[in-house]
């Protein structure tokens, strides 16, 4: 090889390793307010084994509630335990084969998979519109010879099983191994309202964040030191995470 | 002469003895070993358990050493005649054929006349009678069933990992992202209900309210046999309100519309060991021996207006509340979501008692019945109420019906103290 070509080579595997650490740093840090409930003192002389709850609230850049995220309560910062880790997989990257309905389908719904409870209300149109659908239905009402079996199944005979489950199998892998090398104490899922509770908390203090960033959102690594349990409260700590607008 | 004749006889004497005694060896050696068996034989008879045959279980460990599918057919040939039409789905809801059994029972299938191993399914033993009782699955035919009577418990328990469900609903978009895109929202004149938030739940897919209220304006499950007496708070005599319990999944219905064998998620539907795990040894139901009296349990599982409980599913997850009157269908409480209750499920790996535990404290909160002062201070007036000085006897009524009788505990009074005077 000529030295000309080992230095752009070398030039291009440098700008390689570059664009995966900027992927992989380019979620921007979600803001972490941490605070204790107002108007309430902790527990005078709390015993030894005792517990308390974090209470995590999240919000989009739009105000509104981060709903079905899961958020991981952990020993060491997400951040730092993350240096030379590979890049969490991105949806994009498991739509290989996807017709354009089928990407602009999935675009206009917000799931890991093709399991949200919304989609199901979705599908009698799904199958008329896009042709993975359509071909699921075929299949089904071949099989099972019912109409009615072949949307409630739609899932089943779907074509593309990447689609459907691999980004979610992937990135649960990266999750399981980033929690593990930050060392996880605990997971839960935001309600509805962008609420979660970690209980039977011991008071020391810990991490909490969603490890993989949401695509285009923000990764929240925030520091927080729950105290002694507060009568008649779940928690002893809230901690806001919002995103920058 | 006579001295030879005293000899003579005294040799006859000694041979005769001597044959007397090697005969009676003889006899004695004989049937030694005979004795000897007998009791070994006997000792094995008692060693070997008896086996009821009338009583299959999944727990043998020749049954355990076979995959499910060696006997188990998915789906059996009457799937769509085992539910009305409208409701069928590809299942597993009849027994195994004879030839699942033969292969190591053929001994059993042919003793006598009446094998009682043709107990285990069908009706009546005879070549001709080929009745069976249902099977357990779908169950409702199966629970009003004698079998049922006799066999009450399954060999198994269902694993359901709760928080994997939930996190493949989980959402990959923040919300900001996707309410950027423009969409076509429907218009319309009609004046908008006032009703409280309601939100679209990942739980109410497979838990629903179980007879709701709805717009109806009779609030008792049944009705009541007339006015219901209050106590001192004012606070009304029990009588099971709909919209009380949730429902709870009792078939594959809910499984196989993603786990089914052709094409879908593992564990897939033939794979029923994948859900369904064998009880510990000590669970072994035991039909024969009288049930042991219940732990104390807060529903009055035998109060009239429960009669209206149907569902066994529905019954079982109501006599193990805590606290038997709690409403799910009430608009603060649907307004406040499940999980904000159940604080643990997210978190769990599997269907255990923490899921279905709710810590006081979500209701003791300031924020909805943990006030000192009214209107949302219920749950103070009832510990207050206690310690009166004419209040030992007051029963604790707005959540509880049995555990209102007791001593009120230490996680209830800690926190509401007595006001200071």
């Amino acid at each position: 090889m000529r030295p000309g070509a080992n230095s752009v080579a070398l030039a291009l595997g440098f700008l390689l390793v570059a664009a995966a650490c900027a992927r992989a740093q380019s979620a921007p840090a979600g803001a972490c307010k941490v605070n204790t409930p107002q108007g309430v003192k902790p527990e005078a002389s709390p015993a030894a084994d005792t517990t308390t709850g974090i209470r995590i609230t999240v919000t989009g850049a739009d105000g509104k509630p981060v709903q079905r995220k899961r958020f991981y309560l952990l020993e060491r910062s997400a951040q730092a335990s993350s240096a030379g880790a590979p890049a969490a997989p991105r949806r994009e990257d498991f739509l290989q084969g996807a017709s354009p309905q089928l990407r602009e389908w999935l675009a206009r719904h917000d799931c890991d998979t093709l399991y949200c409870p919304e989609y199901e209300a979705g599908y009698a149109e799904a199958v008329k519109t896009v042709p993975e659908f359509k071909k699921a239905y075929d299949d089904g009402l071949r099989r099972y010879g019912s109409d009615r079996l072949a949307l409630q199944w739609l899932t089943v005979n779907f074509p593309l099983k990447q689609v459907r489950t691999e980004y979610y199998r992937r990135k649960k892998a990266w999750l399981e191994e980033a929690a593990r090398r930050a060392g996880k104490v605990s997971s839960v899922m935001t309600d509805e309202k962008g609420v979660a509770f970690f209980t039977g908390v011991r008071p020391r203090a810990y991490f909490v964040s969603n490890l993989a960033p949401l695509e285009g959102g923000p990764l929240w690594d925030c520091q927080v030191a729950p105290g002694p349990p507060i009568p008649k409260q779940l928690h002893s700590v809230t901690v806001e995470m919002s995103a920058a607008k | 002469m006579k001295r030879r004749t005293t000899q003579l006889a005294t040799l006859l004497l000694l041979t005769a003895a001597a044959a007397f005694l090697h005969f009676q060896q003889i006899s004695s050696a004989a049937p030694e070993p005979q004795r000897r068996r007998a009791p070994s034989r006997q000792r094995r008879r008692t060693a070997a358990p008896r086996v009821d045959y009338s009583r299959f279980s999944h727990r043998t460990a020749e049954h355990r050493r076979e995959s499910c599918d060696s006997c188990h057919k998915s789906p059996t040939a009457n799937w769509s005649r085992a539910r009305a039409k409208d409701a069928a789905f590809p299942d597993v809801t009849d027994y195994p054929g004879h030839s699942s059994c033969l292969g190591c029972h053929r001994q059993q299938f042919f003793s006598g006349a009446r094998p009682v191993i043709c107990t285990v399914c069908h009706t009546a033993v005879s070549p001709r009678a080929d009745a069976r009782f249902p099977f357990q699955n779908p169950d409702a035919a199966f629970d009003a069933s004698p079998k049922k009577r006799r066999r009450p418990d399954s060999d198994f328990t269902n694993e359901f990992p709760h928080d994997r469900h939930q996190d493949v609903m989980a959402r990959a978009v923040p919300s900001d992202i996707l309410n950027s895109t423009p969409l076509f929202m429907r218009a319309g004149f009609a004046p908008r209900r006032q009703t409280a938030s309601k939100p679209v739940d990942s739980c109410s897919i497979c838990h629903v309210t179980y007879q709701p209220l709805g717009d109806s304006k009779d609030e008792y499950a049944t009705k009541p046999p007339g006015e219901l007496p209050t106590n001192e708070l004012r606070l009304e005599a029990y009588w099971l309100k709909k919209g009380t319990l949730k429902s709870t999944p009792t078939s594959h219905a809910s499984c196989f519309n993603c786990h089914w064998q052709e094409g879908g998620e593992r564990p897939t539907s033939n794979d029923c060991a994948g859900c369904h795990k064998l009880k510990p040894a000590g669970d072994e139901p035991a039909a024969l021996v009288p049930p042991s009296p219940a732990p104390k349990r807060d529903s009055d599982t035998d109060h009239p207006s429960v009669k209206a409980v149907t569902d066994p599913e529905v019954f079982a997850l109501f006599a193990d509340r805590r606290v038997a009157r709690y409403r799910h269908e009430v608009s603060a409480h649907e307004g406040v979501g499940c999980t904000a209750c159940h604080v643990s499920i997210t978190a769990s790996g599997s269907l255990n008692a923490n899921t279905m535990y709710v810590p006081i404290q979500t209701c003791a909160s300031s924020n909805c019945h943990g006030a000192t002062r009214p209107p949302k201070n219920i749950i103070f007036r009832e510990v207050d109420q206690r310690r009166k000085p004419d209040g030992a006897g007051y029963q604790c009524a707005k959540c509880h019906v049995n555990y209102g009788k007791d001593q009120t505990p230490r996680s209830h009074s800690g926190l509401f103290p007595a006001p200071a005077k």
